[in-house]
């Protein structure tokens, strides 16, 4: 009895489209349902009762989305975000500092892309649009104190396709300190990295660590696996008035980094 | 249910179920069994119909479950439903909704004369 119960519940399961946890609560009440009901008929009476296995689902579903109040207010925030997006969007915040708005958010219409239009830019303390200049600044096009963006420009930290900044990462990074699949830099790191002081598969500079290297100091993992002590001694020897502090940072990431060997 | 009035049986459902749990604590096969008995077969509920009914008074917390085993010892445990002190005040107010309700639907059926 207890497979057939089971196998008509899997049945039921497998036929209704509603999320996982739904179906184990149903799941869960069909099966003593139908063990109570068991108590005074036949289990073949009791499921022919309710129906094939296709019809309590449906029962089930009608009811279940009987309500589509849910339904619509998704649809509606959908549409209106669509609607949003294809008009433009524009929000400036009530307060400023500076004359700046603490939030402005500017994205251009959706018609302008096949319009020649020069493109919005939303400025403020934290300006987030198309093309974002502000302290926090968010955009296909960031500049600021703290960029984030496609191609971002950050006084102190950058991130973003094209990164360039104080601290820079990204796809190209650019920086006093910069980490990147390609970082140019005061001190650099990546895969392809060129600076002062570099690391990374491929490091080009004065301090060079890494796999490929070529620089006036050099420590490759061609010849023996990069410690901490022999990239501290390499800086320290190339920089010997270095603070210390950052000789035993930098030394601490050239060990932790690994360089691909051949 | 009857498909002719399925619309109409599932706008009262939630306060025949609500009115039942203020009698008794009962479980999903007892209320099928007794809707459809004190409504002499008006309300045969389908097990499709009336567990997303419970469900939705359960997360609305108008209702609670619990398990419990009977004294028979070849019964399966049953996981029965009680209606909550804010469920009362539910019931209370769509019952005078539905009064009113009711009172609009005969105003509007007996203009012109019966």
């Amino acid at each position: 009895m207890v497979d057939r119960v089971e196998a008509y519940i899997g049945e039921v399961i497998n036929c209704m489209v509603v999320e996982d946890g739904l179906k184990h609560r149903i799941a869960s009440d069909l099966r003593t349902h139908i063990q109570t009901a068991c108590e005074t008929d036949s289990v073949e009476v009791v499921l022919n009762r309710m129906g094939s296995p296709a019809e309590v689902a449906k029962e089930f579903m009608d009811s279940i989305y009987e309500d589509k109040s849910e339904v619509i207010d998704r649809l509606i925030k959908q549409k209106t975000m669509t609607e949003r997006m294809m008009h433009g969007y524009e929000y400036k915040s009530r307060t400023t500092i500076l004359g700046l708005p603490l939030v402005h958010i500017r994205f251009r219409s959706r018609h302008d892309v096949v319009r020649i239009r020069p493109f919005p830019v939303a400025k403020g303390i934290i300006a987030i649009g198309d093309i974002a200049i502000g302290v926090v600044s968010v955009g296909g096009i960031a500049l600021g104190g703290f960029s984030l963006g496609g191609v971002s420009l950050g006084l102190l930290l950058s991130l973003g396709g094209c990164a360039l900044g104080g601290i820079a990462i990204g796809g190209l990074a650019i920086g006093l300190l910069a980490f990147g699949g390609a970082a140019m830099g005061l001190c650099a790191i990546g895969g392809v990295a060129m600076g002062e002081i570099a690391m990374g598969g491929v490091a080009l500079g004065n301090v060079a660590i890494g796999n490929e290297v070529d620089g006036n100091f050099i420590l490759s993992n061609k010849v023996a696996p990069i410690t901490k002590e022999a990239a501290y001694a390499l800086i320290k020897t190339a920089y010997p008035k270095l603070t210390d502090w950052i000789v035993r940072l930098l030394s601490s990431i050239a060990s932790l980094i690994s360089f691909r060997s051949n | 249910m009857d498909d002719i009035n399925k619309q109409l049986k599932k706008g009262v459902l939630e306060i025949l179920i609500l009115k039942l749990l203020t009698l008794r604590d009962m479980y999903g096969y007892q209320l099928i069994q007794e809707l459809d008995e004190a409504s002499h077969g008006v309300f045969r509920m389908k097990e499709g119909s009336l567990y997303p009914v419970l469900y939705r008074l359960e997360d609305d917390q108008f209702i609670e479950s619990y398990w419990e085993q009977v004294n028979d010892r070849r019964s399966v445990p049953r996981k029965y439903y009680r209606i909550t002190a804010r469920g009362r005040t539910e019931y209370k107010r769509a019952l005078d909704e539905l009064k009113r309700f009711i009172t609009g639907i005969y105003a509007i059926l007996d203009l012109g004369g019966k």
